[in-house]
């Protein structure tokens, strides 16, 4: 039997779910390729936030703070900005080292396969550095209270709520009254006629992957903050977030935020249907359902 | 005659190393007039304007703007050197609107020019300010001509390449095209224009050259061109005039 609860579940998976899949949607219509390894840009986020924090609770006797009901305070502002920013840092070096020089060659298929080596490699360094056990930045289990009748959401569950819908506005800001965000968009059509335009398509690449580095660590942290965090953390949420992306329109932001809500009310819903086992073939369901009614997706055009 | 602003030295220039389809062409192209680029199918013609603007490699020979070697620059360093370039396809973005072309171009100028050259575009285009807040995707063909056009011109380019531009218009948009090239001319822009509608071309042109097989084999002012009995025969279905 489906209840209120399990709606409101669906749409804190589909908030996480639309942070890594907003960036994976920008990465994928502006530099052109499926990158196999945003999802360890996910994992990587948790991970720095997790590793400062270690330092600083070492060094400074730090801990996470509290702000009221939620379970943080002000130094886990400070863990997520300094997550965003060693996130876009991996991001660019991905994209100096690996896919800048593949790109100039020209071999798309090459992208994807390395996206996926990349993928694999830093997977594999994440479990040898930090250890498979899953991990957390706070072992104190946050009380859930009725926000609705039927609907208990822990605070930072909110707090995933109202941070992802100020990204996403934020985004859109960028987007559409910036000339980064309008030089994006243009990119995403045709970066030949915007090097003609007289905008180096290679700067804007570089914002694309601080911008989609910076929202899969926010992804990141955010899923450590409200389940745990493991080396498998940001694989595990990588086809979900393909189908979100697919679903909403490849280079969509609003699209693939609907995208994602709907994955993430698909995932949600159909465990007291189906089982939670089979949660994640339900993805693929919603995805090829909605492929057949549109197939450019939910806020996809036509080239 | 104005200054040289374009020369172009011995170009080789293609898409796949070693099989070049510019093939040691040499011309030269003045500031305020229109120099008509023109030839058969295959013949280099948008090769040539492509390799100028930095989008196809350069095997060797020069390009000089205004005297300074710019060969084998990176196109948006050109685009701020001066280069202005219209494609023949794709030349707007369908889901960026007017006015986001527009301001787009005038990124990488200077601040307190930037509205300036945007405004002074919707005085030359009369019908863009009408159309700036719909996506270039709505624009009819010669709408979107207009655009790349403007586009193009907001940075106040020294040079401006246009190819092809009346593809696919009916002859009134040509007509209307060709207009707005004679005003970016009257404001001292070199234009090398690349046209298969050679009578279009020459009528409004100050010069030209025909490329044949990637090199310039006839050039002359417009008027001598129209007048070669070879131009006319291939070009202009008759005996010249």
């Amino acid at each position: 039997m489906i209840g209120a609860q399990d709606f409101a579940n669906g749409l804190i998976l589909g908030a996480t779910i639309g942070l890594g899949a907003v960036g994976l949607t920008l990465t994928y219509s502006i530099l052109g390729f499926a990158n196999f390894a945003h999802g360890e840009l996910i994992t990587g986020g948790a991970y720095l936030a997790l590793t400062l924090l270690w330092v600083l609770t070492a060094l400074a006797g730090w801990g996470l703070g509290q702000w009221g009901a939620l379970s943080f305070g002000w130094p886990f502002v400070l863990l997520l900005v300094a997550a965003m920013a060693g996130t876009a840092a991996l991001a660019l070096g991905l994209e100096r080292v690996l896919f800048r020089p593949l790109r100039r060659r020209g071999t798309m298929i090459g992208l994807v396969i390395a996206s996926f080596g990349a993928s694999l490699a830093l997977r594999s360094l994440v479990a040898f550095a930090w250890g498979p056990e899953p991990q957390y930045y706070a072992r104190a289990i946050p009380i859930a209270r009725e926000v609705l009748p039927g609907v208990r959401v822990t605070a930072d569950q909110l707090f995933v709520l109202v941070l992802t819908a100020a990204l996403i506005v934020a985004l859109h800001l960028v987007l559409t009254r910036t000339t980064l965000g309008r030089a994006m968009r243009a990119m995403s059509e045709n970066p030949a006629l915007l090097a003609v335009t007289g905008i180096d398509p290679a700067v804007v690449a570089r914002w694309t992957c601080v911008i989609g580095g910076g929202l899969a660590a926010v992804a990141g942290v955010l899923i450590g903050l409200t389940v745990q965090i493991r080396p498998l953390l940001g694989f595990e949420l990588l086809l979900p977030l393909f189908a979100a992306v697919i679903v909403g329109g490849v280079g969509s932001v609003y699209g693939t935020l609907a995208g994602s809500l709907l994955v993430g009310l698909a995932e949600a819903l159909a465990v007291p249907l189906i089982g939670a086992e089979y949660r994640a073939a339900v993805a693929f369901l919603v995805l090829i359902a909605v492929l057949v009614v549109r197939p450019v997706g939910i806020g996809g055009t036509r080239a | 005659m104005n200054g040289v602003t374009l020369t172009v030295q011995d170009l080789v220039a293609g898409y796949e190393p070693g099989l070049p389809i510019v093939r040691g062409a040499t011309l030269e192209a003045h500031a305020g007039e229109i120099f008509a680029l023109l030839g058969p199918n295959g013949s280099g013609k948008s090769t040539l304007v492509g390799a100028v603007a930095g989008l196809v490699a350069i095997e060797s020979g020069r390009v000089l703007l205004g005297g300074e070697d710019i060969t084998g620059r990176a196109t948006h360093r050109l685009v701020r050197a001066g280069v202005g370039y219209v494609p023949q396809r794709d030349n707007v973005f369908t889901r960026l609107t007017v006015e986001e072309h527009l301001a787009l171009a005038a990124a990488p100028l200077d601040r307190p020019r930037r509205s300036a050259r945007i405004d002074a575009m919707y005085d030359l285009f009369g019908d863009l300010a009408a159309w700036r807040r719909l996506v270039a995707g709505h624009l009819s063909g010669g709408q979107r001509q207009m655009l790349a056009l403007a586009r193009a011109l907001v940075p106040a380019p020294r040079l401006l390449l246009l190819d092809e531009p009346s593809a696919g218009l009916a002859p009134a948009v040509v007509d209307a095209v060709l207009a707005r090239l004679r005003g970016a001319r009257a404001l001292g822009v070199a234009i090398v224009l690349v046209e298969q509608n050679t009578r279009a071309a020459l009528a409004v042109a100050d010069r030209g050259c025909v490329l044949v097989e990637g090199r310039a084999r006839l050039s002359g002012t417009a008027n001598e061109l129209a007048g070669n009995a070879e131009v006319a025969r291939l070009y202009l279905g008759g005996a010249g005039r």
